[in-house]
């Protein structure tokens, strides 16, 4: 059985188009990281006997491009079209999907591109800081590997890996279409058939739930160190309950109380009263597995330590000691009023729809979430966040070492602090 | 309140109508029910062209400050009612515009009509705030330009290009500016700008007119219109020949920024521009991602944009170079095509992808509500007329492959460039694992 989602909606004639598998870069060894994220770009540069340089010329002559977007629980194609082009579209995408011919020399080529993408990264602080701080929460675990791969895995991801990650994953059973906009589920279920009919039976591979990511015990400071900055990228937190759960919805009220808005407990007392950073927030991670409660501050160099004892000092409150009676009506109240904008436009429909068929949750449950957020009761909150500890803590900082350390060691914070200086560009 | 025209949106059957009120607050309201919200957005005609040397930033400091208090409402009480609500409200400041976006269910539209006509006129300046936000600018300046070589890159190419035009210097303002704006700037910039006749409120969304209506003359009718100065900015005068500048960062590869002069928005080249951009720039078989990025592996990524402003700006080319690689190569690889653009007809495939692509992405922009109504917002703030937006689409149908040529050669003159790159400074860490 061929799973379709379809929001129809014919304001505008347009058509998007999303292909999920059910498996991301979660899946497979340590060792290849990377490796889905690199088959499925590779897909596109060469197949049914057409070079990627056609297959890029037909997607543009179609007003559209492929977006291949790789995450840990899943793979996603998209693309959107004028509903003119829809079928030919379909065709093409299908060609990609089930007749790719992996080019050896696209693979070397890809391999070189990739690298390329890993230094971009490295220039940006706050996804550097995301990839460092993901690898010192989750180690060892599924979760604490990288999308992209790494200068170590990247040499070892070939065409001959690509090709047989593709016969693993590419069955009808582990794929999950969604269409969204200017056509009717007839038409949709049509469309499948025609293009993706050859695809294999089967539901080979189960879509892995990953299993309860390490505790950490004390806590460990990864200082990325990178020259001359003024500023200070800082993440701090601890693996969360699972997506789907009664628990995460409790403390997803009480981290919106905390870091969810621009009046949560964080940015009134980082920014607006301090003014000590641009953005302060926490948030809450949802997947197949459990992820993680983060937060996130930005403060100048000097300021850091200042920064960082707040939000410190902070988070064992917030653990400790919860949230009050009128924050939990204040962010109930905004999370079930403020769902409306998720599900605003029939590509954002099919988005949480999609969301919530690749983790396992029930048809619609993504609709309920008004519901599920008001009956939230304070016990509810006090009883998962009792099930945090505060001094349990992976944090990461990408900052200036030998300007910066000095700070946090004047400032008393070194101390109970295991403290890992790694250069920006060693991952 | 007066109905000044009355406009078809797009094929769906919305229309957006444009009101003024006696004040001179002008409306525009597309009734549009797809989803049981709506965007209500205030869009001021004052930019960072409005500021002056020794306070550049002020307009976006400014916006900073329009969040904090009113003579009615306390420290954060906007932001607390809005997201009570269940909305959200952000605000944007550029060079021609600043405006202020609520996002909210439909049953919330006297909020924001009260709030945001409170703080149109009622606004509570006093040290504190401005000390706490001036913080806050310059952690975001940091963020956005410090820490950020791409940031600083644009900057410099702005700042390079123009010499007398205000597009000089950056929204955001210099460093030194931030830390200085006084309280009475603050003061004096609000009572200048900050008017209804000076103003359009932008609403689109699942809202009744009659209501909404009503709302406006009851919460805006009393505020009064002020004189607004008149916008006379400096022209830049001609360039005559490239200006180049080169920084040492800590970056693993070069980056190159290449500015040309381009037209305004409302130039009757611009979208023949955007064509030309489209071919060389949109989508992976386009000629310079194939030949700097796929093919050529010069780049690891580039790209290019067209200023949308009120007056001549930029074509923008941005080019991330691998690490073996030198700026001149993509220069080279640059300056060629170009120069081709200029000298061959594009063909008629070409040119047709380019057009469908340009379509399709515009209506996808105008997708959500939020989406057409920061378009209308844009085209009457920057061209003084919300119905230069229904035009855009037929002006990409009216371009032909002579008028991407003769543009081409019209527009990217080396001696009208800009060319800014930042190259390693070899203090890259130790090496990958």
């Amino acid at each position: 059985m061929t799973l379709i989602l379809v929001e129809e909606n014919h304001d505008l004639p347009l058509a998007r188009v999303q292909v999920a598998l059910h498996n991301g870069a979660a899946f497979g060894d340590a060792e290849h990281d990377g490796l889905t994220n690199f088959a499925s770009e590779l897909l596109s540069r060469g197949a049914a006997g057409k070079s990627r340089a056609h297959i890029d010329a037909a997607f543009d002559a179609l007003g559209t491009s492929l977006d291949v977007a790789t995450d840990y629980d899943a793979v996603y194609f998209e693309l959107t079209v004028l509903r003119e082009k829809l079928d030919a579209a379909l065709a093409l995408l299908a060609d990609v999907l089930l007749r790719p011919d992996f080019p050896e020399d696209e693979a070397d080529k890809l391999r070189r591109e990739l690298t390329g993408q890993l230094d971009d990264l490295r220039e940006d602080d706050g996804q550097l800081a995301r990839r460092f701080f993901t690898r010192a929460l989750f180690p060892g675990h599924p979760y604490g590997r990288t999308v992209l791969g790494s200068a170590k895995t990247l040499p070892m991801l070939d065409a001959a890996r690509a090709r047989d990650w593709h016969a693993r994953m590419m069955r009808r059973g582990h794929m999950l279409f969604g269409f969204a906009g200017d056509l009717d589920e007839a038409t949709a279920r049509r469309a499948v058939e025609k293009h993706f009919g050859a695809l294999p039976d089967g539901n080979v591979i189960a879509p892995l739930v990953p299993g309860d990511p390490p505790q950490p015990k004390g806590m460990r400071l990864t200082l990325v160190d990178k020259p001359d900055r003024t500023q200070s990228q800082i993440l701090l937190g601890q693996p969360a309950p699972r997506w789907g759960t009664p628990e995460f919805t409790a403390l997803q009220v009480a981290t919106c109380a905390y870091g969810g808005t621009f009046t949560a407990r964080l940015m009134h007392e980082v920014r607006s009263k301090r003014g000590l950073s641009y953005g302060a927030s926490a948030r809450l991670g949802s997947g197949r597995g459990r992820r993680a409660m983060v937060v996130h501050v930005f403060p100048s160099l000097d300021q850091t330590p200042e920064t960082l004892e707040l939000v410190l000092g902070m988070h064992r409150d917030f653990i400790d000691k919860g949230i009050s009676a009128d924050e939990l009506t204040f962010a109930a109240g905004y999370l079930s009023k403020s769902a409306a904008f998720s599900q605003a436009t029939p590509e954002e429909r099919l988005e949480l729809r999609t969301s919530v068929a690749i983790c396992g949750l029930p048809e619609g449950y993504a609709f309920t979430f008004p519901e599920r957020v008001r009956q939230v009761t304070l016990a509810d909150t006090q009883s998962v966040l009792a099930t945090l500890t505060p001094r349990d803590l992976a944090l990461c900082i990408v900052s200036t070492a030998d300007q910066l350390l000095p700070k946090l060691e004047a400032a008393g914070l070194l101390q109970d602090l295991h403290v890992d200086v790694v250069p920006y560009d060693s991952y | 309140m007066q109905l000044i025209s009355e406009t078809p949106f797009g094929a769906g059957g919305l229309t957006a109508r444009h009101f003024r009120l006696d004040n001179g607050l002008q409306v525009i309201l597309v009734r549009d029910p797809s989803a049981p919200i709506f965007a209500y957005q205030t869009w001021f005609r004052v930019g960072s062209r409005h500021e002056r040397e020794g306070t550049t930033g002020i307009a976006h400091l400014f916006e900073h400050l329009m969040f904090n208090q009113t003579e009615t409402h306390p420290p954060g009480e906007l932001d607390r009612l809005i997201e009570a609500a269940g909305g959200d409200t952000n605000a944007a400041t550029w060079v021609d515009w600043t405006y202020y976006r609520d996002n909210l269910p439909r049953a919330e539209l006297e909020l924001a009509v009260t709030l945001e006509a409170d703080r149109m006129a009622h606004l509570v300046l006093g040290d504190k705030q401005v000390e706490s936000e001036r913080e806050v600018v310059a952690n975001e300046r940091r963020f956005r330009v410090e820490d950020d070589v791409d940031g600083f890159l644009n900057e410099e190419l702005y700042k390079l290009a123009f010499h007398t035009h205000p597009y000089h210097w950056p929204t955001i303002g210099w460093m030194s500016d931030i830390h200085a704006i006084t309280i009475d700037d603050c003061r004096t910039f609000y009572r200048t700008y900050y008017a209804p006749n000076n103003a359009t409120v932008v609403v689109v969304g699942d809202v009744d007119e009659a209501t909404f209506t009503e709302l406006l003359v009851k919460h805006y009718g009393p505020l009064p219109s002020q004189s607004i100065p008149e916008d006379r900015v400096p022209s830049e005068p001609e360039q005559l020949g490239e200006r180049r500048a080169t920084w040492k960062k800590p970056v693993l590869a070069d980056k190159l920024r290449i500015g040309y002069k381009s037209p305004p928005l409302t130039d009757g080249d611009y979208a023949a521009l955007e064509m030309a951009s489209e071919i060389l720039f949109g989508g992976k078989s386009s000629r310079l991602e194939r030949a700097l990025v796929l093919d050529g592996e010069i780049a690891s990524s580039a790209g290019a944009s067209l200023s949308p402003f009120r007056d001549p700006g930029l074509y923008e080319i941005s080019v991330s170079l691998k690490r073996n690689r030198v700026a001149a190569d993509a220069e080279a690889v640059i300056d060629a095509e170009l120069a081709r653009l200029a000298r061959e007809p594009v063909s008629s495939a070409e040119l047709e992808t380019a057009r469908t692509r340009l379509l399709t992405r515009l209506m996808r922009e105008l997708r959500p509500q939020s989406g057409k109504a920061e378009a209308l917002g844009h085209y009457h703030t920057t061209t003084g007329d919300y119905r230069r937006l229904f035009a855009v689409a037929d002006g990409y149908r009216q371009v032909s492959a002579a008028d991407v040529t003769q543009v081409a050669a019209r527009y990217f003159d080396s001696a009208r460039r800009t060319v800014v790159i930042a190259e390693p400074d070899g203090s890259d860490g130790e090496g990958a694992e």
